[in-house]
């Protein structure tokens, strides 16, 4: 068939046709978020001139990380049609396990950090050998694992906060580098590499073919439970650096903290236009999604609103990004 | 009663981005009557059925029904006008019972509390049931009975509302020939109450029997409509492919068979699916397993690429015994799986053309972890040449592509695989004509390669025409096994019953 089928003339697709229509999908959800922030900088700016002094958006940037971060895990996991609820509390456990191996382990700072890592990277590794090995439905099983690590996180500490004192801790959760603060810089790295990862990487080919069609990849020979397991730890591994992050940014391991970043980071990856069905979306519109929730909550600070309002801005925010989705479609 | 206009159709114009799906088509349906409507796939004839039963709206023209206009925004509101669908994947929920489901979303059994009253609702039921003169145990949900119960089902559903006109979407794809004769005979008798028909099949022989009128259409435009005894047979694909009828005989099969067994199946069995199968696969050889609905030849399929386990019985590919056997392992050892079902085990329908046909290579080219996209473009579109899919471009989402397209992507994901036992289910289920041979004539040509390829097909016409051998199996066991050059179709049918 081969030199039967050669010779008829097809229309060629050019790789700049492929570029465009790629890019060109991606690009305009992109460009709308982007316009509803620039819109919204504009009327900040029109409130209060301090909201667009380069410190304040800086400021902004910083706020931003930690969902950020968060967000980027989570558009991992709701990629491949899953979702991990126990974000925040594994955020928490690798806080605590850092503060408790820096304060009574009396352990060198910098494996400490490690442990903290591991332990998120494991309870993400856990969900997902439970997913796609014993095949429990994502939401349930995080959810349970969510209690879990919690609960652990209570019990390590008894309640009570431990305090770290480090310096390099702190260099790390209130420093700048070129003015930049440094976890703003770690949430874009972590963002380039996420990028890399679902872009040109066999594993992100994997974490979108699973939300589209597992069977199919399945049944095209590929080993979708390892997949998915990785993927859950790589959403582990982004709780465990969130955690990491608040024992620098706190100055200590709360056993509370964390609370609702699931939500949130759930919120960021929605409204940056990733499809909760799995899929379909990228990591750039996640990143607009955290710095849209980060100069909602900055500004109404800047604008001496009660925060009671950020919640209710919130919603509404997450509630028109599904809606305009929901119209592109027609 | 026959020449009453139920359904007419003025220049209707339904534009998709890129392309004109359907081009200033006009059509009347008569009261009573069964029209079919035969095309390509993309020939426009399902979104012509969508814009009609409301799921599409139309850019412009008009639809009159009973000599009202009528503009459809819904499929809600088509049904109340009295448009009902039976749609090829029944629309059914599976776990409500027979009754639940033809009286879903209408809300009239209730007795004086308010409440549901389950009893009128089931006798109703019963009652449109009855016209059909088949057994259906309403109160089982309708997941636990057969495809063509299920259909009886879906069409109760459509006609529950005095539907005056009912579209069927390809209702045989999934039927035997018994099945289908039945549902020959409820469509009938749906005309004889004065019920307009619309019914769109590929199967050609089917019309001749239970049509009065066909309507032809090509690439989104109406060629032409005939009353079925002034058309035959070639004239209508010759209208409908374009093709000369030189070209449409088929090519004589010229066996590429050689004595290298690629696959031995030993007494394989699978609890009630299917029993002590032994087969032997070589290496050029078409291999066809037939049977009506049931017999188990999908499972045995899906048994050879480890989609179903085994009960007992072994596997030897090129002669070596198979154990831990997983898809994963399957491909490895150069087996390929076109499932019967390929928007659900076939296709990532959300992404891209290119993704799709290299899903199968990608972590093989890839270094380190990373993807070589050069090669996976350029594969791509050497694949989509030599098949000829017609797709706009290589980032384009199959769910926008036709059903022939589609196969060819599956195709082609193993074609670059360069697997040397294609495992086929129904491989031109739901296809045009034109694609379908297309599809033959690959089958063919991989047999000539030196690959092996098993059809797993209930389509007489298709074994006959691409299969060396056939095994015709009954019940879960083998009945029969013919070689194609002797295949009689009547021979083939009558073993297929068992008899």
């Amino acid at each position: 068939m081969e030199s039967e089928r050669k010779d008829v003339k097809r229309k060629g697709c050019s790789c700049m046709d492929i570029m465009k229509g790629k890019l060109g999908k991606i690009k305009a959800r992109n460009f709308l978020l982007v316009g509803f922030i620039a819109v919204l900088w504009g009327i900040l700016t029109f409130l209060s001139p301090h909201f667009i002094k380069i410190s304040n958006i800086l400021l902004l940037l910083q706020q931003s990380s930690i969902v950020m971060i968060a967000g980027i895990g989570m558009t991992f996991a709701i990629l491949t049609s899953g979702i991990d609820l126990s974000i925040g509390s594994v955020a928490a456990l690798s806080s605590v396990m850092v503060g408790i191996a820096i304060t009574k382990w009396e352990i060198p700072v910098f494996l400490a950090l490690l442990i903290g890592m591991l332990t998120g990277t494991l309870f993400g590794m856990l969900n997902g050998i439970l997913i796609s090995y014993f095949r429990l439905q994502p939401m349930i099983c995080t959810l349970g694992i969510m209690s879990i690590a919690r609960g652990l996180t209570y019990i390590l500490t008894s309640g009570r906060s431990v305090f770290v004192t480090d310096s390099l801790l702190i260099k790390i959760g209130n420093g700048r580098i070129l003015g930049i603060p440094i976890i703003t810089l770690i949430a874009l790295f972590m963002f380039a590499v996420g990028y890399i990862i679902l872009n040109y990487t066999f594993l992100g080919r994997c974490v979108y073919c699973l939300g589209g069609n597992e069977e199919a990849t399945r049944l095209s020979g590929i080993d979708t439970r390892k997949m998915k397991t990785i993927t859950y730890s790589i959403c582990g591994f982004c709780a465990a650096i969130v955690g990491v992050l608040y024992v620098c940014t706190l100055g200590a391991s709360e056993p509370t903290v964390g609370q609702g970043l699931e939500l949130n980071a759930t919120a960021v990856t929605a409204i940056g236009g990733t499809s909760l069905l799995g899929g379909v979306g990228s990591l750039v519109g996640t990143v607009f999604g955290a710095v849209l929730i980060g100069t909602i909550n900055n500004g109404l600070s800047i604008l001496n609103i009660v925060s009671y309002y950020q919640q209710l801005l919130l919603g509404v925010v997450i509630i028109l990004a599904v809606l305009l989705e929901q119209f592109k479609k027609k | 009663m026959q020449d009453e206009i139920m359904l007419k159709l003025e220049h209707v114009v339904k534009s998709f981005p890129g392309v004109k799906a359907v081009d200033d088509v006009s059509l009347e349906v008569k009261k009573g009557e069964i029209h079919a409507l035969l095309g390509h796939n993309g020939a426009g004839k399902s979104t012509l059925v969508k814009i009609i039963s409301g799921a599409y709206v139309k850019d412009s023209g008009t639809v009159t029904l009973d000599s009202e206009e009528i503009n459809l925004t819904s499929p809600q509101a088509g049904i109340k006008k009295g448009i009902g669908m039976v749609y090829q994947e029944l629309d059914l929920i599976p776990d409500l019972s027979g009754d639940e489901n033809i009286f879903l979303g209408q809300n009239k059994f209730r007795n004086r509390f308010g409440l549901i009253d389950a009893q009128s609702r089931r006798r109703e039921a019963e009652r449109i049931i009855q016209n059909f003169d088949i057994d259906i145990d309403l109160s089982l949900p309708v997941r636990k009975l057969g495809v063509s119960k299920q259909q009886v089902i879906a069409i109760a559903k459509a006609i529950s509302r005095e539907a005056k006109v009912v579209i069927f979407d390809e209702p045989t794809a999934a039927l035997n020939n018994a099945e289908a004769e039945c549902l020959f005979g409820i469509m009938k008798k749906l005309a004889g109450q004065g019920v307009s028909i619309i019914w769109i099949t590929h199967r050609l022989d089917e019309i001749f029997e239970t049509a009065d009128r066909v309507t032809l259409m090509r690439e989104g435009k109406w060629i032409t409509t005939k009353e079925i005894g002034q058309i035959t047979m070639k004239e209508i694909v010759t209208e409908l492919t374009g093709v000369t009828e030189e070209e449409q005989i088929s090519t004589v099969n010229i066996s590429n068979k050689t004595d290298e067994k690629l696959i031995s199946c030993q007494n394989i069995s699978a609890q009630k699916l299917f029993q002590n199968i032994s087969f032997d696969l070589y290496r050029g050889e078409v291999l066809g397993i037939t049977g009506l609905i049931g017999c188990g030849s999908t499972e045995i399929a899906k048994a050879l690429f480890a989609v179903n386990k085994l009960s007992g019985g072994e596997i030897y590919i090129k002669g070596k015994k198979i154990e831990h056997f997983t898809p994963k392992t399957a491909a490895q050892k150069g087996i390929a799986y076109i499932s019967e079902d390929r928007k659900m085990e076939g296709l990532n329908l959300k992404g891209s053309v290119q993704n799709n046909i290299v899903l199968t290579m990608s972590k093989e080219w890839s270094k380190l972890g990373f993807l070589n996209q050069k090669k996976e473009k350029e594969s791509a579109k050497e694949m989509v040449e030599t098949l000829d899919i017609r797709i706009s471009d290589l980032s384009q989402t199959v769910n926008t592509l036709s059903g022939g397209n589609q196969q060819k992507i599956v195709l082609a994901k193993w074609l670059l695989k360069n697997a040397e036992v294609f495992v086929m289910c129904e491989p031109t289920r739901g296809i045009d004509i034109g694609a379908k041979r297309e599809i033959h004539k690959i089958i063919r040509q991989l047999a000539k390669e030196g690959k092996a390829v098993l059809v797993v097909s209930s389509e007489v016409e298709e074994i006959i025409d691409t299969c060396d051998r056939v095994i015709i199996l009954y019940d879960g066991r083998v009945k029969g096994e013919l070689l194609s050059k002797d295949c009689a179709k009547k021979k083939m049918l009558d073993t297929m019953y068992g008899i």
